[in-house]
């Protein structure tokens, strides 16, 4: 059914109408509006984009700069750009400007630059400046923002627009607000992408470097004559060189990724060792060592090895490497004469020679145990703290050795050979003798560093040359004696010949009965002497051969046998005593005898006394007599053979010699004390059973 | 008349020599003396009483107290000017060898024998100096 509508309900509907029509041309004013935004902002990103693309290109930060200094303008629809770029670790500062400017007129950049500073920027984007200046010369709006690269890299940009354009701002602010803000992002990472390259180019340079220099490293490792072994972390091989391959026999590849002492110890490796070289290894240190190790053939050697962990910069271990040697020669080398020196100190300990070393910038004293046994003195005891050796040294030896010291440290002389007296403390302090030997060591300063010496205990050697030039001065004397002995028996034995010879040309020529006579009896007197005198030789050869005898006799009977007429005769005791019997008869015989040949001539009152006295132990006897007497200087001589010290009477010279025999024998005591012109008075203590004294 | 000094100890060749001496030449002149001090002594006292040395010495060289040797040695300058044209022979029992070759450094001695003397000898001698 139609409906009618009332004017007043058309009026209303015309104004709905009108209303509507003026929303719907506000809406497509707006919907226009926002296309042509829409057309603008993609306009501004197309521009963005084409930055961006622009950008990328380009390597160097200062081309970079220029360039967001151009897009700036055109993003920001701006009239002014201002980039400032400052690398504070090179000191690098780049401003760039762009846009328009009037010659000989501050620009708004002037103006910019200079609020900047008074401002202080902060981080982010801001209006500094909007509106007109104070000044009233220039008005601006503008954004700026400092972009912060890392520490110390800053960029600050900025847009401004000019004065006559300022008032339109406003209006699209925000919008360039937005896409000033995303462009300060897109320099900031492009930025940030440009430094991180030029960075990476820089370390791979670095790495191209490190690179060449691994080269030469590795050419030196490869080269060198030590093995070289490099491993990871864990010590499984990663590379080895040229010489280790060809001291353990095994190829790189081989061994690539084993555990070095999985193919090179071996049952003879020391366990020590291999605990050492594990723990070092463990606790990731630098270890030294040498051990016994076993090639690919199956040879052993000595391997000196230096290992060294290898870090990194932030201080991770990454890996091992080891030097080895293969030092078998030496160690032979070194066994060798450690052989020699025990071989050494055998041969001196059997030869019984000491051997000590004195250290003289130290003060350090050694012995061998030779020297230690000699001087009584323990091993363990101190030789630097006591001064046993300067102290042994017999006083009269002393000085010598100074010298002979001071020769040595002068350096006037290398060796010294010196024998010297030891006085041993620690035995009683008996001597010994001792042949040294001391040679000194220098160092490159001419400075006396060492003496090494020998000594030798030469004691029973000097002992028996002592005894042999005894000997062979009592074999000389013996000799001489000898000589002297059968030129007096000669001279002895001839005399009373020759006589006898003389004599009997005179009787052959004699003509007178009386004279004949004479020579007759002188004859006989020669042949008596002659008779004499071997029998004090057969008397004094036997007391040399005959051992001594014993008889139990009485020494007053034998005394008064002696003298015929014996007239007087003192005796206290009882004169027996036991002793040989022949000797002592000898001996009194002599004594008596010269008594009475020595008398005094044209004496009337001629005496001999003999005294005895039987002491037990032994027993005295003196002959004294009141003859012509010894002088002094002959008291000495008439104890040797043929010594004849008077003129008086015929002698053969054997008397007092072979008293002095017979005493010796019987182990007794001949003294003689005589004044010449008063007398001479012999006494003789002999021991009484001298067998058993 | 021809002087003789014999110096011996041995009382036996005392009786000898000068018998032998006598034998050999008529007129000689013999002393005695039975050690060489006694010698030493008899030479002074012929010096004292100013009268003519001997012309030979016959000197033993083994005796007690001083050797012929020592003798010879002990002389003074005035001894020695006073023998100076005594001819001295040494007389020695038994020859030893290093007696004679110290009896040649003596200029003195004449001669070396050995006992006994001999006429024979004693002729020669007292004949090479006539």
């Amino acid at each position: 059914m139609p409906h009618t509508l009332s004017p007043e309900e058309l009026y209303q509907k015309y104004l709905d109408l009108q209303l509507r029509v003026t929303r719907f041309s506000s809406i497509e004013q707006e919907l226009i509006n926002t296309r042509d935004q829409l057309d603008h902002e993609l306009v501004m990103h197309k521009r963005l984009l084409e930055f961006n693309a622009e950008a990328l290109k380009l390597s160097s930060e200062k081309d970079f700069i220029h360039l967001v200094a151009e897009s700036l303008i055109d993003v920001c629809e701006s009239q002014i750009a201002y980039v400032s770029f400052i690398n504070k670790r090179n000191t690098e500062r780049f401003l760039v400007l762009e846009g328009v400017r009037k010659k000989d007129e501050p620009t708004v950049i002037d103006e910019l630059e200079h609020s900047m500073a008074a401002n202080s920027i902060q981080k982010g984007v801001e209006i500094v400046h909007l509106g007109e200046e104070s000044n009233g010369i220039i008005t601006s709006c503008m954004y700026s923002s400092i972009i912060h690269i890392n520490a110390h890299m800053n960029i600050v940009i900025a847009t401004a627009v000019s004065k006559e354009k300022a008032p339109l701002y406003p209006a699209i602010k925000d919008r360039s607000k937005i896409l000033f803000s995303l462009f300060a992002q897109q320099v900031e990472s492009i930025l940030s992408n440009i430094i991180i390259a030029q960075q990476n180019r820089e370390q791979m340079s670095t790495i191209a470097n490190a690179q060449i220099e691994l080269k030469k490293l590795s050419l030196i490792a490869t080269k060198a004559k030590s093995g070289v072994i490099i491993s990871d972390s864990m010590g499984r091989i990663e590379w080895v060189n040229n010489s280790f391959e060809q001291t353990t026999g095994f190829k790189l590849e081989e061994v690539i990724g084993k555990k070095p002492k999985e193919f090179l110890q071996s049952d003879l490796t020391s366990k020590e060792d291999k605990e050492k070289m594990a723990s070092a290894l463990a606790a990731k240190k630098s270890v030294e060592l040498t051990v016994l190790n076993k090639s690919k053939s199956g040879q052993h050697y000595y391997n000196q090895l230096v290992i060294t962990p290898v870090f990194d910069e932030e201080g991770n271990h990454i890996n091992f490497i080891a030097l080895q040697k293969d030092i078998t020669a030496e160690e032979n080398y070194k066994k060798e004469l450690i052989q020699i020196n025990s071989r050494f100190e055998l041969i001196t300990n059997g030869a019984n020679i000491g051997m000590w070393e004195w250290d003289c910038v130290k003060n350090i004293t050694v012995w061998n145990s030779v020297l230690h046994k000699f001087y009584g003195i323990k091993e363990e005891e101190d030789l630097n703290r006591n001064t046993v050796w300067y102290d042994s040294i017999h006083p009269d030896d002393k000085e010598d050795m100074e010298e002979n010291m001071s020769l040595l440290s002068s350096g006037k002389k290398h060796v010294i050979e010196q024998n010297y007296r030891v006085i041993r403390q620690r035995f009683n302090n008996d001597i010994r003798y001792v042949k040294s030997l001391s040679q000194g060591i220098w160092d490159e300063g001419k400075k006396l560093v060492r003496i090494v010496g020998s000594s030798i205990d030469i004691t029973e050697e000097k002992e028996y040359e002592s005894r042999l030039i005894d000997k062979n001065t009592e074999l000389e004397k013996i000799n001489k004696e000898l000589d002297q002995f059968i030129y007096s028996i000669s001279h002895d034995l001839r005399s009373p010949l020759l006589s006898i010879k003389g004599l009997l040309t005179l009787i052959e020529t004699s003509v007178d009965e009386s004279e004949s006579k004479l020579y007759h009896e002188l004859i006989g007197k020669s042949v008596g002497r002659l008779d004499n005198t071997i029998l004090e030789i057969l008397a004094y050869s036997r007391n040399a051969r005959v051992d001594i005898q014993r008889d139990a006799f009485n020494l007053k009977e034998i005394v008064e046998q002696l003298f015929e007429d014996l007239s007087f005769m003192a005796a206290e005791g009882e004169p027996i005593i036991v002793s040989d019997r022949t000797r002592i008869e000898t001996l009194l015989k002599n004594l008596i005898s010269n008594a009475i040949k020595y008398r005094k001539k044209n004496a009337t009152d001629s005496l001999v006394h003999v005294k005895m006295k039987n002491e037990g132990a032994s027993f005295m006897i003196e002959v004294i007599d009141n003859g012509e007497g010894i002088s002094e200087r002959n008291q000495k001589k008439v104890f040797d053979m043929f010594y004849r010290a008077s003129s008086s009477s015929q002698g053969t010279g054997l008397g007092l010699a072979m008293c002095q025999e017979i005493v010796k024998k019987l182990k007794g005591e001949i003294k003689l004390t005589s004044q010449l012109g008063e007398g001479t008075t012999i006494t003789l203590i002999l021991p009484n059973n001298p067998l058993s004294a | 008349m021809i002087r003789f000094l014999l110096i011996d100890d041995d009382d036996i060749i005392s009786v000898i020599h000068p018998a032998t001496i006598q034998r050999a030449i008529s007129d000689s002149d013999i002393e005695i003396t039975p050690s060489g001090t006694e010698a030493l002594e008899l030479i002074d006292v012929l010096i004292k009483n100013n009268e003519t040395p001997p012309d030979f010495i016959f000197l033993d060289i083994n005796m007690p107290e001083i050797s012929g040797f020592e003798f010879l040695d002990r002389l003074t300058e005035e001894e020695k000017i006073f023998l100076k044209d005594s001819q001295i022979i040494m007389l020695s029992s038994s020859v030893n060898h290093q007696n004679i070759e110290r009896a040649k450094s003596y200029p003195m001695i004449r001669d070396f024998v050995s006992k006994p003397l001999t006429v024979e000898y004693i002729r020669g001698l007292v004949g090479n100096t006539n």
